[in-house]
Order: structure tokens, then C-alpha cells, then sequence
């Protein structure tokens, strides 16, 4: 039953981030700032079963992450969609799986997400992101140590592949 | 299938998901504060499990909270114990009082019906892309909760108002700092109104005072007028901080709220109808 087994994996994933997400966001709004947890499950999904797959686990988070936003639903949905394909199809054409490249691709994938989530925001809303004193721009960095620590640690209990 | 579509298979999708969540955002926009269909089946599959969280990480924080300051207690129980003497003394006193007061029926139905009128509850969570915009309580529907109640914090200081979604137990409020928000304020003691909406970093901004207006100075208290009608005259909302003027027509007024906007916990909804104040 690979489907079931999938599909379970699936919402147990994203109920995963939401459930951290809701912790950080207990102990402080800056921290939730400094770790995009929807994303580092959607570069997981999109690693193992490839960008289409990527793309629409990055639709859902990034829908999830924008119906507890007011007035904001579909914005971080783009971006997290886009995000999601573009890192199932960049680690299909390069090896990203050692450590520094990993935090590398990490790094970037959250900074290209955050680029296109506040243009988009600031596009649709007329308006400026919220920064929380500057803690968003070091998201990239906190997403990054964050995503290598889990994905690693998924590939040593032998849930994720390398190849 | 068309060859060239079958060979971008992948990109082809993409697109429409991203097509799909275009029309989304167009949608919202005749649709006003009210949230779409989809953002509404997500805001309720998901609210009570960060409801869930909440209650487990308060759990959790209370329990070592009770376990940390147990070294403490005896001393405390002793000096309460003094502390109870003299107030069951005062309390006493006061029922005495209050036996001989004319109107003491009138004051127990009073206090009575105003205590029915306010939900207590507490803030869950709060908004995923910005702090000061949104936040969701732990009350809804079946506790009560309708849009555009007025939330009020512990010391009875304007908090913001419920907006949809609202589930059976959850809801969403807009908070007086977001820049959507608006609230129509008087300046306490002075013939000066205006517009207050959140500057979306925390404080406000009072609006639509003229220039020529010597009125308003830093330290004046501004409270609600009624005028909206959403929120009831005469509740506290925040302190004149800074005056500026301009070349443009208003002055720039910041109003820093009464209220501990970040430190948000345990808030009052009203379920006073703002007709009742009029």
C-alpha cells in the first residue's frame, strides 16, 4: 500500500510543521520569524518525491501559513509552490546531499522564498512586510541550520534517501 | 495530450497550481474581510489543533510553574492566611454596609447582567506574517462569539475586534495596530476627533486631525466615541506620544496603545451591542 503509506506520511509531515509551528509561536513571534518551518517540509517532500510533488505539498504550507494571516490567503501559497519545484528539480540536476551544500541550497531556497513572498505582498497589499525588528531577514540563515539538522537527521534514521 | 504539453508535463502543472491560487487572491477581493470559502475550510481544520497545542504547552509551563514556586509556598500561605483575617474582617464590614444601602438589588442585578456580558478568554495564537495584525482566541461560536465584538484586555483597555473566521471554538480578532483596522476616537477632554488605525508596528496612528489644530498634545488620553459603530464609547485605547506637523492638510499623531499588544494573554469579549450605549 505505497499510496496510503505516502499519503499518510504526507499530512503527518505537515501536521508536523504546524504542531513546531505552533510551539514557536507560543514562546515568541521572533522566532517564528528566524525558522520557516512549512518550508523546510516542503524542501523535504520536494528531495524525496521530486518537484511536481514539491510544488503541491509547497501550495498547501504556504495556504496553511497564509489562512492564520489576515487578509493575506494565497501570497506565501505562490511562493512556497514555487519553491517547492524548484528544489525537487534542482536536486535532481545536482548532488546537494553533503552537508555545506545542503545548508548552501537550504540558504538559498528560503531566501529566493522570502524574496518572492514580500515582493508578492507588497505587490498585492500596497504595503511593506513586517520585519519584527529585522529578525525576517535572518530567516535564510536560522531556515538553513535548521533544515540541515532535520533532513539529516531523517536521512540517518533511514526515512529519506540519498539517492 | 498535445507532445510539446505531455514533455512539460511538470511545468504545465505547476502553472495551473500557481493560476489556482491567483484566482484565490482575486476572489478576495469583492469578497471584502470576508475570507474565502477555502481559507475558511483551513482556518477550521486547523484551529483546533493549535488550540490543542496551546492548551498542552499551558499544561506544561503551569505544571512547572506550580512544581518551582511549591518552595515558596508556605511562607506565602502564612502571610495570605494574615491577609485573609483582615479582608474577611473588611468583608464583613462592607456587607453591612451594603445591607443598609437603599439600592443594593438594583447594584446585584446590575453587576449581574454586566458580568453575563463578557467572555473571558485567551489568545492562541497570533498572525503568521505580521505580530501585530491578527490574533486567534480560544472562544467561538458556541461560547458566543459574533463578529465585530469588541475585545478588551485585562485592565479594560481596547484590544482590537472579532473578525471572521469564526469556528465553534475559535476565533479570529483584528488588532486595533493593524493598519486595516480603524477606530473612531475622541481625544479625552477636548472637542478633537479622529481616526485611530495601527501603524502595523505596533502603535497607532491617530488620523484626519487638521494642522491648524492646537488641541491635541503629547500625553493626551484618546478614547473611543461610538462613532464607528463597532466600538462602544468611552473605552480607554491608548496615549498621544508624538505631534507632528506637516505641509499636508492632518498632522502625524502617534498613539501608543494602553494595551501590552505582544504580551497579548487572558482578554474580554463584550457582547454589549453598541446600541445599548445609545
Amino acid at each position: 500500500m505505497p499510496a496510503f503509506k505516502d499519503f499518510f506520511e504526507t499530512i503527518l509531515g505537515i501536521l508536523l510543521a504546524f504542531i513546531i509551528y505552533s510551539l514557536l509561536s507560543n514562546i515568541s513571534f521572533k522566532i517564528v520569524l528566524l525558522f520557516n518551518v512549512f518550508l523546510v517540509t516542503v524542501i523535504y517532500f520536494a528531495l524525496k518525491k521530486g518537484e511536481l510533488y514539491g510544488a503541491f505539498i509547497g501550495m498547501i504550507c504556504g495556504l496553511i501559513h497564509d489562512s492564520f494571516s489576515i487578509e493575506v490567503f494565497g501570497v506565501a501559497g505562490i511562493s512556497m509552490t514555487l519553491m517547492g519545484f524548484l528544489a525537487g528539480y534542482f536536486s535532481k540536476k545536482i548532488n546537494i546531499y553533503p552537508p555545506l551544500r545542503m545548508f548552501v541550497f537550504i540558504f538559498l531556497i528560503t531566501g529566493i522564498n522570502l524574496i518572492i513572498w514580500a515582493s508578492l505582498y507588497s505587490f498585492v497589499f500596497s504595503e511593506s512586510i513586517f520585519t519584527g525588528g529585522g529578525y525576517i531577514f535572518f530567516q535564510p540563515l536560522g531556515t538553513a541550520v535548521l533544515g540541515l539538522i532535520l533532513i539529516h537527521l531523517l536521512i540517518r534514521l533511514k526515512i529519506l534517501n540519498k539517492y | 495530450m498535445p507532445l510539446h504539453l505531455k514533455k512539460n508535463k511538470n511545468v504545465v502543472v505547476l502553472v495551473l497550481l500557481i493560476l489556482f491560487q491567483l484566482i484565490l487572491i482575486s476572489f478576495q477581493v469583492p469578497l471584502g474581510d470576508e475570507p474565502a470559502l477555502f481559507e475558511k475550510t483551513i482556518f477550521v481544520i486547523f484551529s483546533p489543533l493549535k488550540h490543542s497545542v496551546h492548551f498542552l504547552v499551558e499544561s506544561v509551563t503551569t505544571g512547572w510553574k506550580n512544581y518551582v514556586s511549591l518552595h515558596s509556598v508556605r511562607k506565602e500561605n502564612e502571610e495570605l492566611r494574615k491577609r485573609l483575617f483582615f479582608l474577611s474582617q473588611e468583608n464583613s464590614l462592607l456587607k453591612v454596609l451594603l445591607d443598609k444601602f437603599e439600592e443594593e438589588k438594583k447594584i446585584r442585578e446590575l453587576l449581574g447582567k454586566k458580568y453575563q456580558k463578557i467572555i473571558a478568554a485567551r489568545v492562541i495564537g497570533r498572525d503568521t506574517s505580521n505580530d501585530y495584525r491578527s490574533g486567534i482566541i480560544n472562544r467561538g461560536s458556541l461560547d458566543g462569539v459574533e463578529k465585530d465584538m469588541v475585545i478588551l484586555d485585562k485592565n479594560g483597555f481596547l484590544v482590537g475586534r472579532i473578525v471572521k473566521p469564526i469556528t465553534f471554538r475559535e476565533a479570529r480578532i483584528q488588532l486595533i495596530t493593524d493598519e486595516k483596522s480603524g477606530v473612531s476616537v475622541d481625544i479625552k477632554g477636548k472637542k478633537v476627533n479622529g481616526i485611530v488605525s495601527g501603524n502595523g508596528k505596533g502603535a497607532c496612528l491617530l488620523k484626519y486631525v487638521l494642522s491648524t489644530d492646537t488641541q491635541v498634545l503629547q500625553g493626551d488620553k484618546v478614547i473611543t466615541n461610538g462613532v464607528d459603530g463597532i466600538y462602544p464609547p468611552g473605552i480607554e485605547l491608548g496615549i498621544v506620544s508624538e505631534v507632528r506637523s506637516t505641509s499636508s492638510l492632518f498632522k502625524d499623531i502617534r498613539v501608543d496603545t494602553l494595551c501590552d499588544i505582544t504580551g497579548l494573554d487572558h482578554i474580554a469579549v463584550l457582547r454589549i451591542k453598541i446600541k445599548e450605549f445609545f
